[in-house]
């Protein structure tokens, strides 16, 4: 298959899998129009319990997808699972890590001439308050601000990721905003990132 | 869409679809969200108009493919930049050295060709990664070893030809130095094999490197006169087992004798694999170290300890050697490795200790004896490549961390070649810091060890940050060349750079009114006279651009 039939085919399995009911959670009142992409797994950082709990949400979150948990290096996942689904033109994640982690996924996925869709980096702001900066598709920033304002975003975030549009193309604007209402989440570790690869 | 200066759009366009003819239309690729995969990661422009961006780019599958992209450029003059994985971060990433290029991206060019195992070699394309080559190899339990780089996502090839290196022994860590055999395609694509591989249906191909006459694979490593597209590499023989070992000195003195016997024990083939000095008293880490202080931070220093060190001169001072001889943490400390037969590598660690127990208050100590092939789930406990095992584990430098709370968009590495003396660590650490301290540069703030990649010289690899103010940025870069011309009025040239200081660094090989230089040109002429390769990749402009960028 090559990349242009990949593209297309996974956009039809997308729309297909939505049509039959694909079963993704998505946070009360949130709707979002655009076929969803097939999302092959969540990923998240043992080491925060911002990402254990985004992770733990991703399981449930998606029935296509499973969740897979790194311990910073991504070397043996990628090895023993995305290279191959990557290879055989599948394999859209999404995931909670540090930045470095994910610039490394950024750097294997560009094999594939996949790319980040949606970024969105926490960051420990004043006190309790996390500060977000999103980059998105339009579709996605409602939902995305809606999620991080709740009290458990990291496991909001997650439900809301498995709804991201697949690659379309689609413009994605930036923005930042803080939110004190998940004040247990609150970073006293790295910058962590949730982002979306397809 | 940047198109190349002086082609048309009507021409580009006319190109781009000969392209499409020549590879198919699913591997041209020539949106802007496309074209944005090819941008250099840690370009030293972030956000700045003067970033070096493709206009499109191309993924061939075959070397046909590669040699009908050559000639249709040549017919619209569009300029190529041909890549392997395009990994190469830190000197340029997959990003061509003059904006416009069409990026020629030959990561589906992946055949693992043939490994050898009972002579050791393997013949691979330029889409092979460390990963790949050493899966390869995994996957048919062959007996041979890969030297790798830190990460090993990288294409063999391409590192090979930017003359990086890796950690097993020495006759393996040079990469290219271990390449036998080229095949390339030329600038009007025809095809030319080097070495043995001139010889129809030859058979020595990948075991005899010269073949006869003129040997000109050099030309083809860190220049734009051809597309390779296969090479050979010689592989290192499973080794049976592993020893590492280390050797601690107290006196800041010790440092010239020191280097001297390790120059010795390494020349003479006593020590092989990648030696590797720190200074635990100077808080310098060995580079097998750095990740595992990058994750779990160095070891604690005590306040005594932190404050000698902040008024120590290069490194030393009176104070600072009593303490460390008081603490017992050494001033100066190998990390030296062997890999072979247990009883032979046994037999050089004595050797080595040996030569070594001259030194007043030496210490020997056995961090790893290990039996090989390892588990490839315990290699993690390593230093992985020197035990010939890739790994991504390298990108935690830079990682934001208690020790790194503010970590860089990215860097620049600034890697000098020195001689492998004593004298010249100091020197290098006098004439950078001095340099570096007014030129307001973040680079030789503390004092520096050089890695030993390549034998008979030492290298300084310091990664200059990129940071997100493109003030801070541009200041950086113009201290990056001031350090690199300074470092040529020593008489030490940097071993590879991005291109944004190729020019820098080119100017610095100077002698004879810069007849080096002129040479390229004349080849670049004489070889490429469209300049349809890679034009500017290390400062070697055609004649059309020449004047331009003069």
């Amino acid at each position: 298959m090559n990349r242009r039939k990949f593209c297309a085919s996974s956009v039809a399995a997308a729309v297909s899998a939505a049509a039959a009911g694909h079963a993704c959670v998505l946070a009360a009142g949130q709707v979002i129009a655009a076929p969803r992409m097939r999302l092959y797994k969540f990923i998240f950082d043992e080491r925060y319990a911002a990402a254990r709990a985004f992770g733990a949400a991703g399981e449930h979150a998606c029935s296509s997808a499973g969740a897979a948990a790194i311990h910073g290096d991504v070397t043996a996942l990628w090895s023993n699972e995305l290279r191959r689904e990557w290879l055989a033109g599948g394999g859209a994640i999404a995931g909670m890590t540090t930045a470095r982690t994910l610039f490394c996924l950024e750097q294997l996925a560009k094999d594939h001439w996949m790319r980040v869709t949606l970024r969105a980096e926490h960051a420990a702001a004043t006190g309790p308050v996390v500060a977000h900066r999103l980059t998105a598709p339009e579709a996605m920033v409602a939902p995305m601000r809606s999620a991080l304002a709740a009290a458990d975003w990291p496991a909001q975030t997650a439900g809301v990721l498995a709804t991201c549009p697949g690659r379309d193309g689609a413009p994605r604007s930036t923005s930042v905003f803080a939110s004190a209402a998940g004040r247990r989440w609150a970073m006293t570790h790295p910058t962590l990132v949730s982002f979306v690869i397809a | 869409m940047k198109l190349p200066a002086g082609v048309s759009s009507a021409d580009f366009a006319s190109a781009i679809a000969e392209f499409e003819r020549a590879v198919g239309k699913a591997w041209v690729f020539t949106s802007d969200e496309d074209v944005d995969l090819y941008r250099d990661a840690f370009s030293p422009f972030l956000h700045e108009p003067e970033e070096l961006v493709a206009s499109a780019a191309l993924a061939p599958a075959t070397t046909e493919e590669v040699q009908q992209i050559v000639r249709i450029a040549n017919r619209f003059s569009i300029p190529l930049y041909p890549i392997s994985t395009g990994k190469n971060l830190g000197y340029g990433g997959s990003a061509p050295a003059y904006s416009g290029s069409v990026v020629v991206d030959l990561k589906r060019m992946n055949r693992v060709i043939e490994v050898n195992e009972a002579n050791a070699f393997a013949l691979v394309e330029p889409g092979v990664s460390y990963f790949d080559l050493y899966r390869h190899i995994q996957e048919r339990k062959l007996k041979v070893w890969i030297d790798c780089p830190d990460p090993g996502w990288g294409s063999v090839i391409g590192n090979a030809l930017d003359r990086g290196g890796g950690y097993t022994t020495a006759s393996y860590r040079n990469h290219f130095d271990s390449h036998c055999g080229m095949e390339i395609v030329l600038p009007n694509g025809e095809l030319l094999r080097t070495g043995m591989g001139a010889i129809p249906n030859a058979k020595t191909w990948q075991q005899y490197k010269s073949g006869c006459g003129p040997w000109i694979d050099g030309i083809f490593s860190q220049s734009n006169f051809g597309i390779v597209t296969k090479m050979g590499f010689w592989l290192m023989p499973e080794p049976e087992a592993y020893l590492r070992g280390t050797v601690s000195l107290t006196r800041y003195g010790d440092l010239s004798a020191m280097v001297e016997t390790l120059n010795y024990l390494e020349n003479a083939r006593i020590t092989t694999g990648f030696p590797d000095i720190a200074s635990p008293l100077n808080g310098y880490p060995p580079i097998g170290q750095v990740q595992l202080w990058n994750e779990t931070g160095p070891p604690p220093m005590t306040e005594e300890h932190r404050k000698l060190l902040s008024s120590a001169k290069l490194g030393y001072s009176p104070e600072l050697e009593a303490y460390g001889l008081k603490s017992g943490i050494p001033y100066w400390q190998l990390w030296l490795s062997f890999h072979g037969p247990a009883e032979v590598i046994e037999a050089q660690w004595q050797a080595t200790q040996r030569h070594f127990a001259k030194f007043e208050h030496v210490k020997f100590s056995v961090v790893d004896r290990v039996k090989l092939p390892i588990d490839p789930s315990r290699a993690a406990s390593y230093h992985e490549p020197e035990l010939g095992v890739p790994s991504l584990r390298a990108f935690s430098i830079g990682a934001r961390s208690p020790w790194n709370p503010t970590p860089s968009k990215g860097h620049m590495w600034f890697s000098p070649i020195v001689p492998r003396t004593g004298e010249a660590i100091i020197e290098a650490n006098r004439v950078f810091s001095e340099a570096a301290r007014e030129l307001d540069m973040p680079l030789f703030r503390s004092f520096c060890m050089p890695a030993c990649f390549w034998e008979r010289s030492f290298i300084f690899i310091l990664a200059t940050p990129v940071a997100e103010d493109p003030a801070v940025n541009k200041r950086y870069r113009e201290g990056f060349k001031k350090l690199i011309a300074i470092g040529g009025q020593q008489g030490w040239g940097e071993y590879r750079t991005a291109p944004v200081f190729q020019k820098s660094v080119m100017d610095v090989y100077s002698f004879n009114d810069h007849v080096l230089q002129r040479f390229h040109e004349t080849l670049k002429d004489a070889i490429d006279p469209n300049g349809i390769l890679s034009p500017g990749r290390y400062a070697i402009w055609p004649r059309h651009l020449r004047e331009k960028q003069s």
